[in-house]
């Protein structure tokens, strides 16, 4: 499943930390790092709709699909 | 559910493998001594039931002997996986996988177990025809629910799981 998490990038652009963000959704940041790092399986959509909401973009700058990048494997 | 239930059922089913060892000891030991007292054996057959009838009882009895050693290794590998899901149970995380896999074998131990029964119920009957003094048989119609029931579980447990494990990896 080649998706790509960008959700680094949108962080580093608006100079906010994952503690922070976990701060303003109200998402453990464990999961947020889950998320960053490729390794969750599914989002809920209440996930990505507090995710926009608070770095103010859309989903498609947050997820990425590239048939021919390496998977961001889910963990086993 | 309370830890206390689950302990005392856990020492049930301790228990209950201990006792079905017993019962599977006895069965072996009457039958090997069905063939060490053969002879004695015999006559007393003759004495009750006459010539023509007291081989073919003696041989229904040795193999409803050995049936029963089956239901006892059945009835084990039946208790053996009850006391793995228990301790699954008392470890906080039963809703797994392997349980569905356990439930499933536990389905296919009693399907063995009420297949026997079943072949039992036969025996029973050409003994009774032989005059000889048997035990009514009646089929076991709760057993075979609850294969049904286990099967069912079985696969409960396996999409449940799966299902679990989909949501672990949800954020």
């Amino acid at each position: 499943m080649p998706l790509l998490v960008r959700l680094d990038d949108q962080l580093h652009a608006r100079r906010m930390t994952l503690t922070e963000l976990s701060d303003a959704v109200g998402i453990t940041l464990a999961n947020l790092s889950i998320l960053k790092t490729g390794k969750a399986k599914a989002i809920r959509f209440s996930t990505l709709e507090a995710i926009c909401r608070v770095l103010e973009c859309q989903p498609g700058d947050i997820l990425a699909y590239d048939p021919d990048g390496e998977a961001q494997d889910p963990a086993p | 559910m309370r830890d206390s239930m689950i302990g005392g059922t856990r020492w049930l089913v301790q228990a209950l493998k201990l006792l079905n060892l017993l019962v599977g000891i006895g069965f072996g030991i009457t039958l090997l001594v069905s063939f060490w007292e053969h002879g004695p054996l015999v006559t007393q057959l003759v004495l009750k039931y006459g010539a023509a009838h007291a081989g073919p009882i003696l041989t229904g009895m040795r193999v409803m002997l050995a049936a029963g050693i089956l239901a006892v290794g059945v009835a084990y590998v039946f208790l053996r996986l009850l006391a793995a899901i228990l301790a699954t149970v008392a470890a906080g995380d039963p809703f797994i996988a392997e349980n569905g896999v356990r439930l499933r074998r536990m389905g296919f131990a009693l399907l063995v177990y009420q297949l026997g029964d079943l072949a039992l119920g036969v025996i029973d009957h050409w003994l009774d025809l032989l005059g000889a003094d048997t035990v009514p048989w009646f089929p076991s119609l709760g057993g075979w629910l609850v294969v049904v029931l286990l099967f069912v579980l079985a696969r409960v447990f396996a999409v449940g799981a799966a299902m679990r494990d989909d949501l672990e990896g949800t954020v």
